[in-house]
């Protein structure tokens, strides 16, 4: 049962109406947390209570979040991370310093200035879970319509009239001429500030994989398995075919452990199979049920590397800084996306 | 190392469409053709090359380049970034690292060696992403 979403593909501040807060009883559950073999080791791998009661009035939230109006689901771990907001912002930042040195020496064009689509705020969790994402995506992936066309989606909605752009962007001069040239020579003045940027949004640290494992421990516990057993049993009860491997192996993913679901297309009968999905998820709670499971696990992990991971919270944020400024100074190369 | 494949070759892929293997302008040189993600089985942009254009990606069920490649390059013509991830299922909470357009952006286009890291992510310098890449997406499309 794992989230679709780039880590930290949502803001940070989730509105406050159709919040579901997937709470849980810390103590003891902590202490019980999956991932390990035997109550020694539990109980030997729990964090400090102390720590967590700090960690929770510091504002680290330790629960799942689930928003229904806007289909996020939110783990712990993913304050820690870049949103894809954040990661908009290094890219341009990037993008408009090799911009302005090409500018600077008579090789003008212009940096598109990404909004963030509010589908990247959206997210699955083995396959869709409200029935507003199961109407629009059935079993795709929850993404902008350019990129359902990018990637192929059979039923992707049609591009709409495409305006003639004035402004003249990277894309538009070829990669092979003189003005290329230029520009490749203020990337590689650039590299540095560059590559402090992208590293400042990627968690290479090894508390990402612990929380990776963790996660995937989650999937493959009993509790997990009963809980895609129920899940299972709504859509037997309801005449919805099942994918008995995708049962056996633990692992539902888009398709929701559904004979016939296509996660390359978007059409009448698999919408209708995906809003059959979301009623059964609803009835068992599955959705709160799993992303609690996925929070458990995260918890006490997020605690003992609390340190660790504030420190690139810390990184990421004051390179989103610098990256604001970057974009702030030229925002006279900008244009539309 | 394997011989690169020269023709435009259409295959399809069950439930995901056609997609294409293009040929490459050069060998070795990571320059993928415009439109394209490319995964190369061998470092350096070696090795049988295999290139993707408006298919959703995934090298799951056997597929050949599936856990093989050991380096990439991204030349989407519309898309600003390709996403090269661990599971199967594009699913991005376990290992990943996306390109930007070559292009396009310019930047962050190509990694010949997947073993210390590549682009922008978890699999980011120094992880190791080499014969792990799983499954494979467009994104920030225009």
């Amino acid at each position: 049962m794992i989230s679709s979403h780039l880590p930290g593909s949502r803001p940070s501040t989730v509105g406050a109406r159709g919040r579901v807060l997937v709470t849980l009883v810390l103590v003891g559950t902590l202490a019980a947390c999956t991932g390990g073999t035997g109550d020694d080791r539990a109980r030997d791998d729990a964090p400090d209570a102390a720590a967590t009661a700090a960690a929770i009035s510091a504002g680290v939230v330790l629960d799942a979040e689930l928003n229904q109006q806007t289909g996020a689901i939110t783990f712990p771990l993913d304050p820690f991370l870049p949103t894809k907001a954040d990661s908009s912002v290094l890219d341009e930042a990037i993008l408009l310093d090799a911009a302005a040195c090409a500018d600077a020496q008579g090789v003008r064009y212009l940096v598109p200035a990404r909004d963030v689509p509010q589908e990247y705020d959206q997210d699955a969790l083995d396959g869709p879970w409200t029935i507003a994402q199961a109407e629009r995506f059935a079993f795709v992936q929850p993404m902008t319509d350019a990129d359902l066309r990018g990637n192929g989606i059979v039923g992707a909605p049609s591009a709409p009239p495409v305006a003639p752009r004035a402004d003249r962007t990277l894309g538009d001069i070829p990669t092979d001429s003189p003005e290329r040239q230029v520009v490749d020579e203020c990337y590689a003045k650039n590299k540095k500030v560059a590559a402090e940027l992208r590293a400042a949004q990627s968690p290479t640290a090894p508390w990402m994989r612990e929380l990776s494992d963790a996660a995937t421990a989650a999937q493959e516990s009993d509790v997990a398995d009963g809980l895609r057993a129920e899940l299972r049993a709504c859509y037997e009860q309801q005449g919805i075919a099942v994918d008995p491997a995708a049962f056996d192996d633990g692992h539902l993913g888009f398709t929701a452990g559904v004979a016939g679901a296509d996660p390359g297309t978007i059409d009448a009968d698999q919408i209708a199979l995906a809003v059959g999905v979301v009623r059964c998820k609803d009835q068992v709670r599955y959705t709160e049920r799993a992303a609690a499971l996925v929070a458990q696990a995260q918890a006490p992990l997020i605690i003992r590397n609390l340190d660790e991971m504030r420190a690139f919270r810390q990184n990421l944020d004051d390179a989103l800084a610098q990256a604001q400024d970057i974009v702030a100074a030229h925002a006279d190369l900008t244009t539309t996306w | 190392m394997r011989i690169l494949r020269r023709a435009i070759v259409t295959l399809t892929v069950a439930g995901f469409g056609v997609l294409a293997v293009a040929p490459v302008a050069q060998a070795y040189d990571g320059l993928c053709d415009s439109g394209y993600m490319c995964l190369y089985t061998d470092a350096g942009y070696g090795g049988t090359l295999r290139g993707f254009s408006n298919s959703k990606l995934s090298f799951a069920g056997g597929a050949w380049l599936n856990d093989k490649t050991s380096s990439a390059s991204a030349n989407g013509g519309s898309c600003h970034r390709s996403y090269y991830i661990n599971r199967d299922d594009w699913v991005l909470n376990d290992g990943y690292f996306y390109l930007n357009s070559r292009q396009l952006d310019n930047m962050n286009y190509r990694d010949p060696d997947l073993t210390n890291g590549a682009g922008v992510g978890s699999w980011a310098a120094p992880a190791n992403a080499n014969d792990q890449v799983s499954s494979a997406q467009f994104s920030d499309c225009r």
